[in-house]
């Protein structure tokens, strides 16, 4: 048996429900608990608003007005129509973990010190973080295994932010591709112990939207995989070859642009 | 009802992830360069960058010929090489960051460093690739304060010699990152400088956004 916690950016990620709901089938792995970060919290808006600028305004649109129906207009798999196939029925994580009966806690931060003696207090042998800011020492030395995190990228290649527009504007998508990494978390960003990693070819015509709702699919399945592996024994982390990769920031439209026009010229091959 | 969600969506879309286009630029670089008053005595000591954005404005086909009378200030890059090498000894703790706080002159030094010292490219590369690292972690915070105490002028003109340097990186390394700062940087300095400038930092604002474009020309091949 593996006891596991989730760490949820919002309350409604379809994300985190997913592989909350899916754990919570899986043999040999307890649920332990839930914590999800408040939306509604001066700090995280500070802290986000200094990341995005005025882009939060439309994060903030697309998570709470939008939601799951972002996936709508997308060709192929997307995590909602996954959620369907799967007969996902809560709406949000407060729903789920209420009727799967999981104990359950909004904080204002994952680093808080309400999340830290609850996490103390349940000692996990695993957490599943699926988003919501960086974590600190403090919580990243409480679970017994580590805490994994999957990544929207090829490590140790890309590591940081918007990786899928930079694979594509580097010219990248034949040598080194599309794919997630799932690894442990440590002090630096996508810098920890690999996994697995898992590789998509996307059709001709796929936009970067698309590319990463069929990742987003993949990312929940390697999740659970590596909860499985974690739990048989079967995984061996590996130190990633740090200097092979680098870090990368939020694109700039102007380059966004780019990234487009190239990444259609190159999966048109 | 969904529908109109995703108007709305689109709309905000295209709001928020604004930036100042390509357009705009060309248009604000020419309107300011021909506005500019070369007698200005402020602008004695600018002479090199004058002619550096008179040769960008060429070399992006914005002007034909050039507006001031070329003087012989490349020849002084010899010496101020030199400058940015003294720079570098003189380093508290060897960085050009301490404690988030970016040393006054870190732009142009390391600028003319990574240019035509290869001896120095290990401390040259890591430095710029901490800087680098520094402005899209703090962004504006990380331009609020220098190594020295500076004038509100004077923090802005290093913010946008470290701008310069980013765009110039980004083509002599064929490294994209870099141009992705500077485009944010300079688009961060374009209502300031629009609103308000002196001659001085306008010369400076408008060769950091010609070095973005050339930049940007070298990204589209």
């Amino acid at each position: 048996m593996i006891k596991a916690v989730l760490l949820a950016p919002v309350h409604n990620s379809l994300y985190s429900r997913l592989i909350a709901y899916t754990l919570t089938k899986e043999k040999d792995v307890e649920l332990s608990a839930v914590i999800v970060r408040s939306l509604w919290n001066l700090q995280r808006i500070k802290s986000e608003f200094n990341r995005d600028g005025a882009r939060l305004i439309k994060k903030i649109y697309q998570k709470l007005v939008i939601g799951d129906q972002r996936f709508s207009g997308y060709r192929g798999n997307n995590l909602a129509s996954q959620a369907r196939q799967q007969g996902l029925p809560f709406k949000n994580i407060k729903e789920l973990t209420k009727d799967l009966n999981i104990p359950y806690m909004v904080v204002p931060d994952h680093n808080h010190p309400k999340s830290l003696q609850f996490l103390q207090k349940i000692k996990p042998d695993v957490i599943l973080f699926t988003g919501g800011g960086l974590l600190r020492q403090s919580v990243l030395e409480i679970p017994r295994l580590g805490v994994l995190n999957c990544h929207t990228g090829i490590l140790p290649q890309y590591r940081g932010m918007d990786v899928v527009e930079w694979t594509a504007v580097e010219g990248k998508v034949d040598s080194i591709g599309f794919g997630i990494t799932l690894h442990f978390m440590d002090n630096g960003v996508d810098t920890g112990p690999i996994l697995l990693k898992r590789k998509i070819s996307p059709e001709p015509g796929a936009t970067f939207e698309e590319i990463r709702a069929e990742l987003e699919i993949l990312m929940v399945e390697l999740m659970i995989q590596g909860v499985r592996g974690l739990r048989e024994g079967s995984l061996v982390p590996v130190p990633q070859a740090l200097k092979e990769g680098r870090q990368y920031f939020v694109m700039h439209p102007r380059v966004k642009e780019v990234a487009r026009k190239r990444l259609a010229a190159q999966i048109k091959k | 009802m969904k529908k109109n969600a995703f108007n709305l969506n689109s709309f905000i879309t295209r709001l928020f992830d604004g930036c100042i286009s390509y357009l705009e630029i060309k248009d604000f670089v020419l309107k300011k360069y021909f506005g500019l008053n070369l007698k200005a005595i402020e602008i004695k000591n600018l002479q090199r960058e004058l002619q550096e954005l008179n040769d960008n404005l060429i070399n992006l086909g914005w002007i034909e010929r050039k507006k001031v009378v070329q003087n012989d200030t490349y020849s002084h890059k010899k010496n101020l090489t030199l400058n940015a090498v003294l720079w570098s000894k003189n380093l508290e703790n060897g960085r050009v960051i301490n404690q988030g706080i970016i040393t006054k002159d870190t732009g142009e030094s390391l600028d003319f460093l990574d240019e035509s010292r290869k001896d120095l490219k290990g401390f040259t590369s890591k430095a710029i690739e901490t800087l680098l690292k520094l402005m899209e972690v703090k962004r504006k915070k990380a331009l609020k304060a220098f190594s020295q105490d500076l004038s509100p002028e004077d923090m802005i003109q290093e913010g946008l010699r470290i701008s310069i340097l980013f765009s110039r990186v980004s083509r002599r390394h064929h490294d994209l990152r870099f141009l992705n700062a500077a485009f944010k940087m300079n688009d961060w300095y374009y209502p300031i400088i629009k609103s308000a400038h002196t001659q001085k930092l306008l010369i400076i604002y408008l060769l950091a956004l010609t070095e973005q474009e050339i930049s940007s020309v070298e990204m589209s091949k």
